[in-house]
């Protein structure tokens, strides 16, 4: 074929202009370390890699609950425990009064005592996470226990509603962290049991304190399924949160898989480039040299 | 009558032959850079002879014409191509533009104040009273808001540019056809006198390729040389040494001034690539883009009204709601309503009471980024925007997002694609049209000393005869 002498150099213009733009987006590729860099580099990647980061964005998220959900939980099982240990106080103060060799003179002093174990119990379960009520229920910032007086018989009323707290934990998963107090606490019937028992001391009622034994019995046992319950969701939390950091770490390297440039690669493809544009110029420069003007004078 | 006297005319028209020849020659290294030159050759014809008794004798040399190297097939191919690289590359141009808007590549984008935003709805279900936590969202709802602004503004804009460009655009499609009207009316004059007007030919090849990088066409030539131009879809733009002219009103382009929109017969090149940009894709994305803000608007809205705020107030919208089914202009318009705004207590996070620690609607609500259900229109404008259609379609709201960005994304490689494959075949079609048009100069440069050298003889030839003539004349 003729070639003009136009072409001949619009043709190396082309070629070195094209290996230019290679050599750009090689550069882009090594300078951001990312393979894509407009969604038309790899649209089906591209939105792969939206889909990992929401992914990634809502693990985050769940962590951040569960995190929040640990230490709802934490805190619920160590004011529960502490009351567990009011009420094994006040057994043994029962037990210990219920025996013959106690007088009225002592069985008031103790019911001094089991009074103060009663507003203790009722200012646990006022405890506050952060500003907010454990035992509310939905009502987190009124404390949901009063010491108030039924029938002559000192006892708390529960001021918070039945709702239990809940949180996400996982797509479509959640996770109650806040039991409502009435479940949790004035079921269990340990404000009436203690406010009995102090009654039947201050009255020296041995009756009384022997039915309040058996009462508080009841109450460790109904507490104790409490604190296992509290144990058994924080359980399931920390499984979640293994869970979580596997799924995360999957999802961050298949992230990286689409998105991050592999420099080997990369590298390698500069060196084929650069290698074809010094041979292109060098070719060019020969080829243009070739002319028959050289030879006439 | 033939003798020493022929002799001197054979020598002098030889000269005067390669005098031109070698013009021809110069006329062709001269213009070897020239985009769109084609070579000339002078052609040589020998004289007729004449006769001396039985016998003929040659009388010499003349130049019986100027012609020029032109492959009229490559050439029509080369205009044709051209229309079609133009389109690619303006549009690939502008799409590059809408991808910088819809870039989800790095960490910011509407992906991410989407996800910011449902993780405000987190934090509050976390804590639903807490008046941080609300402000928070209100602040978090406020930017996906201004994102989904800004995104419309940024397209409105484009369009506008768009708009602008097809303006100049016609401009010089007018410059043109008038030129290429005013050649025409050259040449038949030129050419009615038996020659060939090489370079105004060339001058209108150019103004014709011109012509197709701006809008696809065909044209014909009459029997005096005139050419016939009209768009591909028929506008008649010149004939002859007529021509007629493109205006533009609004949205609208009207031919020789008849107000009757004719922008959907201009297909092809870089307007028949604006008007496909600007009444296709464009309003597409735009509506597709609507459709998500009015559907997070309605299910957002749907289900905040049905909660309760802080005060035990139901009923309140969160973004400002908009009634009917009519989501057009709904990612200019989302905002945070009047009902939230600056009051982050009226955030409906409770699900049937006004207490502070409930978070069930706000479980309800950031239910939604995952809602794989949703049922939210796809919208795709088709032939120049005539015939718009939609197609219900259940997906997450992400999801619909990530489509649109993959949409975008694979348009602009489509154009990419075809841009650097039109720019190939065009090369191609360049390298055989110089093959035949092109200058050489190495060739040129050989052309000059053959011509150099027959004038050379001639000169040879008039010395020659002179000598002989003077030795006649010194006869005594």
């Amino acid at each position: 074929m003729r070639v003009s002498t136009r072409s001949f150099y619009t043709g190396i213009q082309e070629r070195i202009l094209q290996l230019s733009d290679d050599l750009k987006k090689i550069n882009e590729k090594i300078s951001s370390g990312k393979n894509l860099s407009r969604p038309s580099d790899d649209p089906l990647s591209l939105i792969g890699a939206i889909d990992l980061r929401r992914s990634l964005s809502q693990i985050g998220q769940f962590r951040r609950n569960i995190e929040r959900g640990e230490s709802w939980l934490n805190l619920s099982e160590s004011v529960l425990s502490k009351i567990l240990q009011l009420v094994e106080r006040a057994q043994e103060i029962a037990i210990q009064m219920a025996s013959d060799t106690q007088n009225s003179q002592t069985r008031a002093v103790s019911a001094n005592e089991v009074g103060h174990l009663l507003d203790q119990a009722i200012s646990l379960g006022n405890s506050r996470l952060g500003g907010v009520y454990l035992f509310s229920g939905y009502r987190i910032y009124s404390p949901p226990f009063e010491k108030t007086i039924i029938g002559g018989v000192e006892t708390a009323q529960y001021n918070g509603d039945d709702n239990d707290f809940k949180i996400m934990i996982g797509k479509e998963e959640t996770l109650t962290v806040g039991k409502n107090g009435r479940v949790v606490l004035l079921e269990s019937g340990i404000f009436d049991s203690l406010g009995r028992l102090k009654q039947a001391l201050e009255t020296n009622n041995l009756d009384g304190i022997s039915e309040a034994i058996g009462r508080l019995k009841e109450v460790q046992d109904y507490l104790n399924k409490e604190i296992s319950d509290v144990g058994g969701r924080a359980i399931r939390l920390e499984g979640k949160k293994e869970i979580l950091d596997q799924l995360e770490s999957d999802l961050q390297e298949r992230l990286s898989n689409l998105e991050d440039a592999d420099y080997t690669k990369v590298i390698i493809e500069l060196r084929q480039k650069e290698i074809i544009y010094q041979a292109v110029l060098l070719s060019s420069t020969r080829i243009a040299d070739l002319t028959i003007l050289n030879y006439i004078r | 009558m033939y003798g020493i006297r022929s002799v001197l005319d054979i020598a002098k028209g030889a000269l005067l032959a390669q005098e031109k020849a070698l013009a021809v020659s110069s006329h062709n290294l001269a213009n070897v850079n020239t985009p769109g030159y084609s070579r000339q050759k002078a052609l040589l014809e020998s004289n007729a002879p004449i006769s001396s008794l039985r016998i003929k004798i040659g009388m010499g040399v003349r130049v019986a014409s100027i012609i020029q190297y032109v492959d009229h097939f490559t050439i029509r191919n080369i205009y044709q191509k051209t229309s079609s690289y133009k389109e690619y590359e303006t549009k690939s141009s502008i799409l590059s533009q809408m991808e910088a808007i819809f870039n989800e590549t790095r960490e910011f984008g509407l992906t991410q104040a989407m996800n910011e935003f449902w993780r405000a709805w987190q934090d509050l279900s976390n804590n639903p009273g807490g008046i941080a936590e609300r402000t928070a969202l209100l602040t978090k709802g406020e930017i996906l808001a201004l994102r989904f602004n800004s995104m419309n503004d940024d397209l409105i804009q484009i369009r506008g540019e768009l708009n602008n460009n097809l303006g100049l655009s016609i401009t010089e499609l007018n410059r043109l056809v008038k030129e290429i009207a005013e050649i025409n009316e050259k040449i038949v004059m030129v050419e009615s006198s038996g020659t060939s007007a090489n370079d105004l030919r060339d001058l209108r090849r150019n103004n014709l390729k011109k012509l197709s990088e701006l809008v696809g066409n065909v044209y014909l030539e009459d029997e005096n040389g005139a050419l016939k131009v009209m768009t591909s879809t028929g506008v008649m733009l010149v004939n002859g040494n007529h021509f007629w002219q493109l205006s533009q009103k609004g949205d609208e382009i009207y031919w020789n001034n008849i107000e009757s929109d004719i922008s959907y017969r201009l297909r092809g090149g870089k307007i028949g690539a604006l008007l496909d940009l600007r009444d296709e894709v464009i309003p597409q994305t735009l509506a597709n883009l609507d459709e998500l803000a009015g559907t997070l608007i309605r299910e957002v809205n749907r289900l905040h009204a049905e909660g309760y705020t802080l005060l035990g107030e139901t009923g309140k919208y969160f973004f400002e709601n908009f009634d009917g089914d009519d989501y057009r202009g709904a990612s200019a318009f989302i905002k945070l309503s009047e009902d939230v705004k600056n009051a982050p207590n009226n955030i409906a996070a409770a699900g049937d009471s006004g207490e502070p620690g409930d978070n069930e609607n706000a479980l309800r609500i950031l239910a939604l980024q995952m809602n794989p259900n949703i049922e939210i229109r796809k919208w795709s404008y088709e032939d120049r925007g005539r015939t718009v259609s939609n197609e219900i379609q259940m997906t997450s709201l992400d999801h619909y997002y990530g489509m649109l960005v993959g949409e975008i994304g694979i348009l602009a490689g489509e154009y990419n694609e075809n841009k650097d494959f039109s720019q190939v075949l065009l090369n191609n079609l360049n390298e055989l049209r110089d093959s035949v048009s092109g200058v050489n100069l190495d060739e040129e440069m050989v052309e000059l000393m053959k011509i150099q050298r027959a004038h050379e003889a001639a000169s040879k030839l008039v010395a020659l005869a002179d000598e002989m003539l003077r030795s006649l004349l010194e006869m005594r």
